[in-house]
């Protein structure tokens, strides 16, 4: 029965679609007449692929369009002749890297060719498959002069951070500008890392002067897969994965800890408990993740849409910790008015639930004595959680379960783009742009009444809830036409934006129990005591902007771009709100010249050079206003009153930290793009670098003024090489290799005003107790200086070089090396044969210093008792002596990483259904071969003191997915 | 011609609009928009008074100075905590490092206090508006900014001077002498602006009785600063606030630490506290964290889990005269008790009996004490209600820096130094304050530099005076418990590192 109404259902199908249609039939093959197989055909709906010996049958429309695609071939387009019939098709393989790739710079896009600026361009493509907790994460080893590093390890709510080419200022912001489908300033996390269609990096200062005050630390523009006409397309992408740690520090068991306190401590058996606990493990767990991301996209030539949906839940390492992730986004692009208007809408809401890490747990796990157990009944006060009431040594079992803590943040987002094209005047437009999103922050926690540290205050209970707006207008005109063998691209443009946060929080505790956590605050007696905490702030800052470009070339062959950009911002001194941004770059494709047209082997080389200008303004809002702000209490006449003082020293004269640089590079393809690269060499300079200097208190409020006065530079190289070593009917090899190196100085830190500086920076706190770092002019930020260790004295102290009186003088301290890699490295790799597909990425630096905080601090005998130390002192007993800052803590940095291994198989089974499916497995994070001895080698390279690692961070987790991809 | 103008004015205020970056302010305040009562301005003035609340801090001049004397020591704790590089030990043993943390804050307590009282003087003069207490407001100000400079030459010697905002530059470092006459010429200045009678209203303030006592701690210190010997001038700072009889001893030692302590009739100069406004890193009054064992706080009423540092000196403890009751009022040792009066165990059948003395051999960063070794500071009451729940929360006692038995005191040293025993062994209140605390009055012969030592010592212990009292009486450089003698460069502090590395002038 159920065989019947199968076939009569498929027999209907056949009469209806035979009843339109006619069959095209044939053979594919490649430039050799080699058969195709599993080559793609499209028309409309309609689609099918070939089998293994080229040969394919579509059903469709008579003189409809079919559209053959094969990966690493040009596509083909044919119409479909009337009735039907034979046709054989010969692809032609497509150039590696295709010239007239679409290359998105600032407010505007040009093509690969045409490119005059040092833009790097990576397509989804480029992208390796994995899972990500957001799209920045893709990014990592991808694009040469761009370290993408977080320093969190395996934490779902990790972020990431940025740094492009060197570090340029000393205390403001680093990260990127991000712009996403044109919003400035955008969440990298409001978006699902599958729909990234490409990410252009503008990295040169002739590139990202477009944006002014905001480019300095480079431009990532990420574009979105767009609406597209066509029939309905449904796309299902779904994964699941597991973490297990690859990398943390290991404290002694129970065993090695009771051994090394009975042989080598013998003073401190006091510290035995006699019970054998593994607080990491108590703590941990082996998370699961799954994501979703259901796509439906459409339409008709005048109104096409894709909306998304996606869905993710990622747990953490540590128990509790979790990230989940709720989107629902669509794009609509319409046409209308005769072509006079195009229109371009999106709208989307994300809702982000985490429950954070609890660092302070893992830190606690870390040092706390593995003889102790976890519980102890007789504690009832403390909930029956074996406690010492030591400062900083809390149950890190109670510290996770005794705790609960939930953030959402949802975010509506909406932004309309209407371009006129004013049809009289061929190719002039006039686009805006129109953005607008509103975040609400929603966080809360509650500590019960056992909670370590806060036992005693009976529950105490958060809630914070912060709201952020981004308002932005953008109004250009532009201009494009080809003249003759000159083509002109220009813009004008004027852009207005506003940003305006606002927080609170609220604490509140003396709870009757511990049930209504933190859903019946105002109950708590803190409140009713006048102990209870309450805060609201609210601030904005706006940005204001006029700009210009013209991009011209003269038959393809010299190209130049010269841009303007007038920029203000409220975060400046009453006398310098405006600055000037300008850029200019020429490119010479010399391989368009006659002389080298004959040169076979040579597909394209051309030459670059740019200067622009740009600026930084990533710090707080009012820095250079004299405010009054409310801080403490004061008794005066029977009575408490609010005393006010200045909130800041505030500094008037507030203004830009400018940068220019300059860029020279090389495009070059040769072997008709089988072998492909770009070089770049950059000069770059900082001047009126924003620093929170010293200054004497009095006469000063504060001890520190926020003031414009040092400058830095870096050079630097890059080099990214594309290649496809291998290339047969059946096997595709393609790599790509991104290389960059990045010389950091500090030119002047000081100036006749702010002469005595305290250039002693990285403080590492007890049992070190150093400064780790200097600034010192001439040199590179992050460099290291210690006493030299020389050997371990037969009273098993640290005997270090030119030591006096037990001492060695800080003038006397060498300088070991800087935080900065020499170079750093990035090799991806794509290999396909037949319907498989395997990709593997390494990720690597040479050179660089890294302070081992572990060692340092847990590393030595005399810590041991109260508190754990790390097992590696077990290599070597007879250093028992205390710790000694030395450069036996500054190890080598150098490292190469396995980020990426993934395999895929396209399914061969498709039919007018379901249009392609793909199952991958991947394994990222998976090894790191380093001669470091700490937890990961890749530590923060951002900030003013890079290359220490901290010691209380999450452990580095490895990552394994099996996930699939269905087009319907 | 209508239209025209309209559009034109739309026009404008659409152009200003497109470019104007005037920033939007909501949750602080502008100086134009918060001078417009008298009330704003007292509220600004409050700022100089509030940064005397740094004072009971856990890292402050007070906890600096009662460390650095034969006061308090703070041996390794039986957990192994509190050594912290050494800059507890540091501090009691006079080999102060420049980084060291508490002499940072120590030297912030002044620093801060002297930029508040500059800049609420400068603000004044800027803002062209009078009323009617400005002159009293002023002149409060201004002694309080001499107190301020009192702590920084008492303790540094020399120290930067700089009295407005207004001045460019790094301060000039001035000497003891310059510091000396600039203190005693602003107060003089000043002083008859200043309320007289010490009324409610004026409790936390600057009054006459602070300043004339704020003199007199000037005076009596003049032969060890200035070389300039100047105990008649002392006598006489003191005689004033004497005879006003605005003050009287309290009629127990233990009223003058109580909770509630506003009351009493002794309190000259107070910083007034509170587990509700005073609650934070920089403005709260938290001995009972810095000294208590976390297994006592309970039984005492306080539902915290306390630090276990700061203990009583041995040889302090020691040097009390049988039956002095100051002992016990300052000091937790012996049977401890709880808050209902009933005896506390260690651990079942092992009482709660704190040990006062404790050998040198404690000390030490490889050293721990016993947890029933060093007595603990219980001078300031410990408040039993509840409201104590650690971290930075508050004790509600207020701390008298400055009390009428201290001017007292100063009074009979000043006639001693004179060699007036006999006139001073007379003094009614003198002889009071040894008797209130149950001992026999002193004669004239038991009058000696070296008993009024002791006796001030017992009387005003951990009150923040005894750093220059034991420099007055040459007792700082001596040895004493786990201390060396020292030679007269330990007479002044060093510099913080990071006041060098803000001024120049201090290298």
């Amino acid at each position: 029965m159920k065989k019947f109404i199968l076939t009569i259902a498929s027999f209907l199908l056949v009469w209806g679609a035979v009843a339109q249609n006619v069959t095209v039939s044939g053979r594919i093959s490649d430039e050799n007449g080699e058969p195709l197989p599993a080559a793609a055909l499209l028309a409309g709906g309609d689609y099918t692929t070939s089998d293994v010996e080229g040969h394919y049958s579509l059903s469709t429309k008579s003189g409809a369009a079919v559209v053959v695609s094969y990966m690493g071939y040009e596509d083909y387009t044919f119409t479909v002749p009337a009735g039907g019939g034979k046709v054989d098709i010969s692809m032609t393989p497509s150039q590696a890297i295709m010239l007239d790739e679409t290359v998105v710079i600032g407010y505007g896009t040009t093509t690969k060719k045409e490119t005059t600026g040092s833009v790097a361009s990576l397509k989804s493509e480029n992208l390796d498959l994995g899972s990500y907790i957001n799209a920045g994460a893709m990014l990592q080893g991808k694009v040469a002069g761009l370290t993408v590093v977080n320093p969190d390890g395996g934490d779902p709510n990790a972020s990431y951070q940025f740094l492009l080419r060197g570090t340029n200022t000393l205390e403001a912001g680093q990260g990127p500008l991000i712009i996403i489908d044109g919003v400035a300033d955008a969440d990298i996390r409001n978006i699902n890392f599958q729909e990234v269609e490409s990410i252009d990096v503008l990295k040169d200062g002739s590139a990202a002067a477009i944006y002014g005050t905001r480019g300095t630390n480079g431009v990532v523009i990420i574009t979105t897969r767009r609406a597209r006409s066509g029939s309905t397309s449904v796309e299902y992408d779904g994964q699941v994965s597991v973490q297990a740690v690859q990398s943390r520090a290991m404290p002694m068991t129970a065993e090695e800890f009771k051994y090394t306190i009975e042989h080598y401590a013998p003073a401190k058996t006091g510290s035995l408990y006699g019970y054998e606990t593994d607080w990491f493990d108590e703590i941990t767990r082996t998370p699961i993740s799954h994501k979703h991301s259901l796509a439906v996209s459409g339409g008709n030539d005048r109104f096409s849409h894709r909306t998304v949906l996606n869905v993710e839940q990622n747990q953490g390492l540590q128990k509790k910790n979790e990230a989940s992730k709720y989107l629902i986004k669509t794009n609509i692009v319409q046409h209308c008015l005769e072509g006079w208007l195009d229109m371009d809408y999106n709208l989307s809401y994300v809702k982000r639930v985490a429950s954070p890490a609890n660092y302070g747990a893992f830190r606690q796990a870390f040092m706390r004595n593995p003889t102790e157990p976890v519980y102890d009944e007789a504690a009832t006060q403390y909930g029956g959680y074996f406690t010492l009431t030591e400062s900083d040594y809390s149950n890190p079992v109670a510290m996770i379960n005794e705790r609960s803590a939930t953030n959402e943040t949802s975010t509506v987002a909406a932004s309309v783009r209407a371009t006129l094209n004013i049809l009289p005047i061929q190719g002039l437009k006039w686009d805006n742009f129109l953005s607008y999103s509103d975040e609400k922050y929603f966080g809360c926690e509650y500590k019960t009444s056992y909670y370590p540290g806060s036992v005693g205050k009976k529950g105490v209970a958060y809630t914070s809830a912060n709201a952020y707006d981004n308002l932005q207008w953008e109004s250009t005109l532009q201009y494009s036409r080809m003249f003759g063998d000159h083509s002109f691209q220009g813009i004008l443009g004027y852009t207005w934006q506003k940003q305006i946060n606002w927080s609170s929080n609220m604490e509140n505790y003396g709870f009757d129990s511990d049930f209504y956590k933190y859903n019946n605050m105002g109950i708590g007696t803190a409140l009713k005591q006048g102990l209870a905490d309450m805060y609201t702030n609210r601030s904005s800052n706006r940005y204001i902007a006029f700009f210009g470009r013209v991009i011209w070339n003269y038959k393809e062959k010299y190209l130049a771009s010269v841009s303007l950009r007038r920029d203000g911002s409220t975060r400046f001194g009453k006398d310098h709100k405006w600055g000037w941004f300008p850029a200019v770059s020429l490119g010479w494709r010399m391989s368009q010249e006659e002389w080298l047209k004959d040169v076979e082997w040579l597909s394209e080389l051309k030459l670059r050079a740019g200067y622009g200008v740009t600026g930084n303004q990533d710090f707080a809002n009012y820095k250079s206003l004299m405010l009054m702000s409310s801080g403490t209490s004061f008794y005066y006449n029977g009575e408490w009153i609010n005393s006010y003082a200045p909130a800041s020293n505030a500094n008037p004269d507030l203004r830009w930290e400018r940068k220019s640089e300059f860029n020279v590079g090389a495009d070059f393809s040769f072997l008709n793009g089988r072998l492909g690269g770009t070089l770049d060499y950059y000069y770059r300079l900082t001047t009126d670098l924003l620093y929170e200097y010293n200054v004497p208190v009095p006469p000063y409020d504060y001890k520190t003024l926020f003031t414009n006065v040092g400058s830095i530079s870096n050079t630097g190289v890059e080099l990214s090489l594309y290649a496809t070593p291998v290339k047969t009917r059946n096997l595709v090899w393609t790599t790509s290799l991104v290389a960059a190196h990045n010389r950091n100085k500090l030119i002047k830190f000081t100036n006749e005003e702010f002469q005595n500086q305290d250039y002693e920076i990285g403080w590492i706190a007890t049992p070190v107790g150093a400064y780790v770092q200097r600034l010192i002019e001439g040199e590179s930020l992050g460099s290291f200086y210690a006493p030299r260790w020389d050997h371990v004295g037969p009273d098993g102290r640290d005997v270090l070089k030119d030591e006096f009186a037990g001492k060695v003088p800080v003038a006397k301290w060498s300088r070991i090396g800087s935080a900065y890699p020499d170079a750093t490295l990035g090799w991806s790799n794509t290999l396909r044969y037949r319907q498989w597909t395997f990709g593997m990425t390494l990720r690597g630096a040479i050179g660089g210093k890294v302070f081992n905080s572990y060692r340092a601090t847990y590393e030595n005998l005399q810590q041991i008792g109260l508190r754990n130390i790390l097992a590696s002192w077990l290599d070597d007993t007879s250093y028992t002596g205390e710790i000694r800052y030395s450069d036996k803590y500054i190890e080598d940095a150098s490292y190469l990483k396995l980020d990426n291994v993934s395999v895929s198989y396209d399914l061969p089974y498709h039919n007018q259904y379901l249009h392609s499916a793909r199952v991958f497995v991947s394994g990222q994070n998976l090894c790191c071969l380093t001669g470091y001895k700490g937890v990961d080698p890749e530590v923060s390279l951002s900030g003013l003191t890079p290359g220490i690692e901290s010691t209380s961070y999450y452990p580095r987790t490895m990552t394994f997915s099996l996930g699939v991809n269905l087009t319907f | 011609m209508k239209k025209l103008f309209l559009t034109m004015i739309l026009g404008a205020v659409a152009l200003s609009a497109c470019t104007n970056l005037d920033e939007e302010i909501y949750s602080k305040i502008s100086k134009d928009n918060f001078f417009t009562t008298e009330e704003q301005f007292v509220k600004y003035s409050a700022r100089a008074y509030s940064s005397l609340q740094h004072w009971g801090t856990e890292k402050s001049l007070w906890t600096f100075v009662i460390q650095n004397t034969n006061e308090v020591c703070t041996p390794v704790n039986p957990n192994g905590g509190w050594w912290d590089d050494g800059r507890y030990n540091e501090v009691h043993v006079h080999s102060i490092s420049s980084s060291n943390r508490l002499l940072e804050m120590a030297w912030d307590y002044w620093a801060s206090g002297v930029t508040a009282c500059n800049d609420v003087l400068d603000m004044f003069e800027s803002v062209d508006k009078d009323f009617e207490a400005k002159d009293r407001v002023v002149a409060e100000v201004k002694t309080l900014r001499a107190y301020y400079y009192l702590c920084a030459t008492d303790n540094w010697g020399s120290v930067p001077y700089s009295i407005s905002k207004k001045e460019k530059g790094y301060p000039e470092k001035k000497d003891r002498a310059f510091m000396f006459s600039f203190i005693e010429k602003e107060i003089k200045d000043n002083i008859d602006f200043l309320q007289v009678e010490p009324t409610g209203e004026y409790y936390g303030r600057i009054t006459r009785g602070a300043a004339d006592a704020i003199l007199a701690k000037l005076y009596l210190n003049a032969e060890k600063w200035i070389g300039k010997p100047m105990w008649k001038e002392a006598e006489e700072a003191c005689q004033d606030i004497i005879s006003r009889g605005n003050y009287r001893l309290a009629e127990n030692y233990k009223d003058n630490f109580k909770v509630y302590n506003e009351t009493s009739p002794e309190q000259i100069f107070a910083i007034p506290y509170s587990t509700v406004y005073t609650t934070d890193d920089h403005h709260a009054f938290i001995i009972y964290m810095s000294t208590l064992p976390a297994d006592l706080c309970r039984p005492l009423g306080i539902p915290a889990d306390a630090w276990d540092g700061l203990c009583a000196e041995p040889d302090f403890m020691a040097s009390y005269e049988e039956g002095d009751t100051r002992k016990k009022d300052t000091w937790l040792y012996g049977q401890i008790y709880d808050k209902d009066g009933n005896p506390i165990e260690f651990a079942p059948g092992v009482p709660y009996v704190i040990d006062p003395d404790m050998p040198e051999s404690v000390y030490g960063k490889d050293a721990r004490r016993d947890a029933l070794q060093g007595a603990r500071i219980a001078k300031w009451e410990y408040q039993s209600d509840g409201r104590l729940t650690g971290g930075q929360v508050g004790m509600d006692n207020d701390f008298f820096l400055l009390r009428y038995a201290d001017v007292v005191l100063m009074y009979v040293e000043a006639l001693v130094r004179q060699n007036r025993t006999a006139e001073a062994a007379n003094v009614a209140d003198f002889q009071r304050i040894r008797t209130r605390a149950g001992l026999k009055p002193f004669t004239v012969a038991q009058l000696t530099l070296d008993n009024l030592y002791w006796e001030r010592a017992h009387e005003l212990a951990i009150e923040g005076w005894q750093r220059q009292d034991m420099i007055r009486f040459d007792k700082y450089l001596e040895a004493w418990w786990a201390k060396p003698v020292k030679d007269a460069s330990d007479l002044t502090l060093p510099y913080p590192k990071s006041a060098i590395a803000a001024n120049p002038n201090l290298k």
